[in-house]
């Protein structure tokens, strides 16, 4: 607020051109403005300016419609889609829900079955829906999304939970210095990205290989990870509900891994699967090593299935120009998340918990770990 | 399904999605992503960071709709987060300093260029708008080419509604100079980002008198 409540009155005329354009804006009070317009409509010189104002006014106005490109509006229904993509699966598998077998009313969004620490309170911070018709216990209801539903009833949702609130971005201080680099490194990516990818899932499969065969070697009799609290290599399957059935969107591993029994929750992740449903893999704060068998060799899906966003998203994790092993859809405390493990310059595996987010609009990063791969 | 979409309000619409319902948010943006695009374009200039920043905002509305509040309009909520996914772009893109604000110039490019060969007001407007400052360009664009109330602009863009007017009168100045309206008489003793001296209009030949400097508290707060 520039203008003076009831103050002194500018001079003029002659008048400066702000002043005329304030008074023509409405930013004087009403009577001042009064004692102005009268002085201005004295002046013809004023009066033209005012005019000329109008006329600006009026050229802006004419402006013609911008209607979207097909292809913007193209690419913002493609991320509409995803984002309701990952509403279901988070609908579907909400965190800390029980394997098959545990009482729903047991199932509170904040105990984890892990028995391990609570996460991260994101459910706090979780606005309240607008009508609260979601359950507010763990009744069994069926999908709110049922496209790819085609068994029974699954978990309900905790309340707020499917979409929590975007974290802040920026939490990355080098942040912007990594997206200097970003418009340089689109081209290049670009052109480039076939061998990339190669070059990634190739490794992401050797990687994968050593994970299956320690997986084996570890638990000869079939039960890998199972019931192992921080399991070095805890590998799951997709039937971890016990109720998977075949057409699944993504395969079971085929390393012979069993369904986990319902006390397998102490396992730090857990591959959690409703029928018919894409698997997600609930991720615990501080275990993401477990996730390297998963991630491995894992196509971007989602909103990094686009390179440019996947691109955008390890330069604002600082990751521009680290091979991809893979990318995986996850839960994380509560939050629809991505698993990105990437091959770093010291041949070190590094992981990347991100959420939806992760682009050029910020990091979104909401763990991060390197370990020897 | 659609036409069911289609008859009901953008707050139900919200209030459905934010309860589960897979269509109403795509029936919502579909509904008014044109003048979101609108805005995100004529701030951002750059059709892919105005498409960044539109897509940004559409996420941002995907899963902020439980926090929406019926005080405000729907798309004065929509708009916000246009506004602030495009600032947040903006403020970025200035810690960028070898990264030009755009390459093809601040026309509007992501408009086929035959569908506007035949304005070249249209792009003369849209040129000079590239010109303002951003706090300027965003006031304008919401009141002056969008149509929104100075409450709404001030709503969106989360400043005082004296600070948007404020804004327009800024730009409208240099609009008004620049489309040709005014005639821009420097004068003497007038110092870079002064606010410069009356000129006159265009229309009575220049005759306007020199202008004192008048207007000096405008310099406060103005934008």
């Amino acid at each position: 607020m520039t203008a003076p409540l009831s103050g002194p009155i500018p001079a003029g005329p002659p008048f400066d051109l702000d002043v005329l354009a304030d008074l023509h804006a409405g930013v004087y009070p009403e009577d001042v403005a009064a004692v102005l317009r009268a002085r201005a409509a004295a002046d013809p010189d004023a009066r033209a300016v005012l005019a000329a104002l109008d006329a600006t006014v009026a050229d802006l106005h004419a402006l013609p419609p911008v209607p979207i490109p097909a292809s913007v509006a193209a690419r913002l229904d493609a991320a509409v889609a995803a984002e309701q993509a990952a509403r279901t699966v988070a609908r579907v598998v909400p965190v800390g829900s029980a394997p098959a077998g545990i009482p729903p009313t047991a199932q509170h969004p904040a105990a984890l079955p892990t028995g391990g620490p609570v996460p991260p309170s994101t459910h706090a911070s979780v606005p309240p829906p607008l009508q609260s018709i979601r359950p507010t216990t763990g009744a069994p209801m069926p999908p709110v999304l049922p496209q790819q539903h085609a068994g029974p009833p699954v978990q309900g949702d905790a309340p707020g939970s499917p979409i929590p609130q975007q974290p802040p971005s920026g939490r990355v201080s080098s942040l912007e210095g990594a997206r200097r680099a970003r418009d340089q490194r689109r081209a290049a990516q670009r052109s480039r990205g076939p061998v990339r990818w190669a070059t990634g899932l190739g490794i992401a499969a050797a990687v994968a290989a050593v994970f299956t065969v320690g997986a084996v070697l570890l638990h000869p009799d079939g039960e890998p990870g199972t019931g192992m609290a921080g399991g070095p290599l805890t590998t799951t399957s997709a039937a971890a509900t016990g109720a998977s059935q075949p057409g699944m969107n993504e395969p079971a591993p085929s390393n012979g891994a069993q369904p986990p029994p319902a006390d397998a929750g102490s396992a730090p992740t857990r591959a959690t699967t409703a029928p018919g449903q894409t698997r997600a893999v609930v991720v615990q704060p501080h275990h993401l090593a477990d996730l390297l068998p998963q991630i491995a060799g894992k196509a971007p899906a989602g909103p990094f299935a686009d390179p440019a966003r996947l691109d955008a998203c390890l330069a604002a994790n600082d990751a521009a120009g680290q091979d991809v092993l893979g990318v995986l859809p996850v839960s994380y405390t509560g939050q629809q998340a991505y698993a990105i493990s990437l091959r770093t310059d010291t041949s070190e595996v590094r992981i990347l918990v991100v959420g939806p987010q992760c682009g050029a609009s910020g990091s979104d990063l909401l763990e991060e770990q390197t370990t020897t791969g | 399904m659609r036409g069911e979409q289609e008859s009901r309000s953008d707050a139900d619409l919200l209030a459905a999605h934010a309860s589960g319902d897979a269509h109403a948010f795509g029936a919502l943006l579909a509904r008014h992503r044109d003048r979101m695009w609108a805005v995100a374009l004529r701030t951002m200039r750059d059709p892919e960071d105005a498409a960044d920043a539109l897509q940004d905002a559409c996420i941002s509305a995907f899963r902020a709709a439980a926090s929406f509040r019926a005080e405000s309009a729907v798309t004065t909520w929509l708009h916000r987060i246009v506004v602030n996914a495009c600032l947040d772009r903006m403020r970025r893109r200035k810690a960028r300093p070898t990264v030009p604000l755009d390459d093809q110039g601040p026309a509007e490019p992501a408009v086929p260029r035959d569908a506007m060969a035949d304005r070249e007001l249209t792009l003369d407007i849209s040129a000079a708008l590239g010109t303002l400052p951003d706090d300027q360009r965003l006031a304008i664009v919401l009141v002056d080419v969008q149509g929104y109330s100075v409450a709404d602009a001030a709503g969106a863009l989360g400043v005082a509604e004296g600070t948007i007017k404020s804004r327009c009168a800024r730009g409208r100045a240099k609009l008004a100079i620049q489309l040709g309206h005014l005639r821009n008489r420097p004068s003497p003793g007038a110092v870079e980002g002064e606010r410069a001296p009356l000129g006159s209009a265009s229309a009575d030949g220049g005759s306007a008198p020199s202008r004192g400097p008048a207007a000096q508290r405008l310099a406060e707060g103005g934008g």
